[in-house]
Formats: structure tokens, C-alpha cells, sequence
């Protein structure tokens, strides 16, 4: 197809003639294992879009993905009581006042195009002074507790109550799912990388928008 | 995907996500999935028990999956209350709630 030839050119002439193995010698970084998938038929419990708004459906149906065979994996050796956690969104938050918002005005202008850069939390971060900025999904749950997206208290109870070993000083907050952010968000998803790994960081807690 | 990039550099990683299908698509090492709506990941703004309920499932799961490209479906569903309340339906992020369909999706 033709949009997946182009989506894959742009991939390789961003990542130029450099390999994933200098990236990470970079950071001093140790590749993980990667294993072999056979995925057979699924049969899902769940609808993914109940909840969305009709084009994100034809979007995502007709979306050309990237084909993976391997994926990696990183077997956790501790205890949960142990490990250190940081949290990792893509939900587009920001603190006001200190950091620059994500670019929506080029977003708007140009519909293929997403903010790749992250912007560094950290953990007291006062609550009223992180701001979101992301188009496309509903954003007042968010702002009255952003909890539901990031969830900054409930690891510090859990933290408090034992269950987790400690919770990091500095969490990391990406902005959007749009196409065409692959090919550069290797860049900054290293650097992310990079730095969890500077911070001894054991876990790393998800949560998309 | 970020996920796939931090776990190559050696740390764990689990996510709460929203769309499995697209998870089919993209292998991610740990998931687990919750039919929730966008901007709503881990439940009402103030429900501190759901949330909980479903940072403890997420932590449970970091140990019990195996084999990478599993996607855990929790039984949590978005619960709404009869009278529909223009708060939560406002045209445009949100349908009124239909039945819930039940689909095989495979790899095509």
C-alpha cells in the first residue's frame, strides 16, 4: 500500500544509518530479550470503541500498523515491595507556568502531525498547577482529579502502606496517539528511556489518555 | 510504542489501556485492558476504591504474565446511572450506552 511505504521510508531516513545498538550504547544501555509471538485467533470481552466518537473507529480500522513478529520482555526479579515506580502517560499534561504547553495550534494546521516531546513531572508537583493539553478526548474527569490519568496519590498511599518499594521523584508525561509521531518519538522515548534508567527505576506504570 | 522502547532498555512495564484492539495489532509486553472512555483510565474523578482496585490488578498482573503480548481484560465496566446525565453525554466524546457488542477480532 502505498501509505504504508511512505510511513516506512520516513521511518528509516529519520532513524538514518545509526542502529538501535549505538542508541543504546549511548545510555550504556542493556537490550532486553526479544521473543517470538504466535498470536491466534483473539476473541475479545470488551468493546474498544464504545465509548468513541465514529471516525476514531474508521481510523483505527483502516490504520496501516507497523507488523511485529518479536516483542521484548524484561522478567521482574524483585519483590513488588521493592521495586521502584515511575509513571508514564501519554495524556498531554504540563505544569503551568514552568513549562512551554504542547504545540496545538501546528496540530490543528497539520492533522498528520503530533507533538512528540514529553515534559518531566515531578512527584509534589502542586495538583491545581498541572494543565492538559490534548484534543481528542474529555478532558473533565482530568481536571478534577487527575488521578484518573496519573496517579500520583494513590502510589504514594501505596507507597505509605508498603506495597511498592518507592515511588520515583520524576514522572514523565507524553501527549497524543496520532500517526505520525513514530518516526521521531524514537528519539525522545530513548531519551525517556535513558533517563529512567539513570534513576534505578524497577516498574513503569502506563496509562494512555 | 514507548512501552516497547523502555522495556527494551531493561525495566519493567505494564499499561492500563483502553483499546485492546490496537494492542492485537502492536505486541506490547504486559496490558491490561479496561472498558472505560477516554480521559477516564482508572475511573470516576474521586473514586479512590475503583481506582485502587484497578492500580492493584495492574501490579498483581506485572507478575503473573508470562508470556509477552498478553492483554488481561478486567471485568470493570463503566457503570452509568439510568437518567442520562448531559454531563457525561455531550455529543461529542460520548454515545448513549448501547449493548455491548461481543466480537472476534482476529489478525487480519
Amino acid at each position: 500500500m502505498m501509505i504504508q511505504s511512505d510511513f516506512l521510508g520516513k521511518m528509516k531516513s529519520a532513524i538514518g544509518s545509526k542502529s538501535r545498538g549505538d542508541l543504546f550504547q549511548q545510555g550504556n544501555l542493556i537490550p532486553a530479550k526479544r521473543v517470538k509471538i504466535d498470536l491466534e485467533e483473539v476473541i475479545h470481552s470488551m468493546d474498544s470503541f464504545r465509548f468513541t466518537p465514529p471516525y476514531v473507529e474508521i481510523v483505527m480500522k483502516n490504520f496501516p500498523y507497523l507488523h511485529y513478529e518479536t516483542c521484548p520482555f524484561t522478567p521482574v526479579n524483585k519483590e513488588l515491595k521493592d521495586c521502584k515506580v515511575a509513571l508514564v502517560t501519554t495524556g498531554g499534561l504540563y505544569i503551568e507556568g514552568e513549562q512551554k504547553p504542547y504545540d496545538m495550534e501546528r496540530e490543528k494546521q497539520d492533522p498528520g502531525w503530533g507533538d512528540p516531546s514529553y515534559r518531566i513531572i515531578p512527584r509534589n508537583a502542586p495538583r491545581e498547577k498541572i494543565k492538559i493539553a490534548h484534543r481528542h478526548y474529555n478532558k473533565s474527569g482530568a481536571r478534577k482529579d487527575i488521578n484518573v490519568l496519573f496517579p500520583l496519590d494513590r502510589f504514594g498511599e501505596l507507597e505509605s502502606n508498603g506495597e511498592i518499594g518507592s515511588l520515583s521523584e520524576n514522572h514523565y508525561s507524553f501527549q497524543g496517539n496520532i500517526p505520525n509521531t513514530h518516526d521521531i518519538i524514537l528519539r525522545f522515548g530513548v531519551e525517556v528511556a535513558i533517563r529512567l534508567r539513570i534513576e534505578k527505576v524497577d516498574l513503569v506504570f502506563m496509562t494512555p489518555a | 510504542m514507548i512501552q516497547r522502547l523502555i522495556e527494551d532498555a531493561g525495566i519493567s512495564t505494564i499499561q492500563v489501556s483502553l483499546m485492546p484492539y490496537v494492542l492485537e495489532r502492536l505486541l506490547v509486553p504486559r496490558a491490561v485492558a479496561v472498558e472505560y472512555p477516554f480521559g477516564f483510565t482508572l475511573g470516576k474523578p474521586g473514586d479512590r476504591v475503583g481506582q485502587m482496585q484497578i492500580i492493584r490488578e495492574a501490579l498483581r498482573a506485572v507478575k503473573t504474565i508470562e508470556k509477552p503480548g498478553t492483554v488481561i481484560e478486567l471485568p470493570y465496566r463503566w457503570v452509568c446511572e439510568e437518567t442520562d446525565d448531559p454531563q457525561w453525554y455531550d455529543g461529542k466524546y460520548f454515545k448513549p450506552p448501547e449493548e455491548r457488542r461481543i466480537s472476534t477480532q482476529s489478525k487480519e
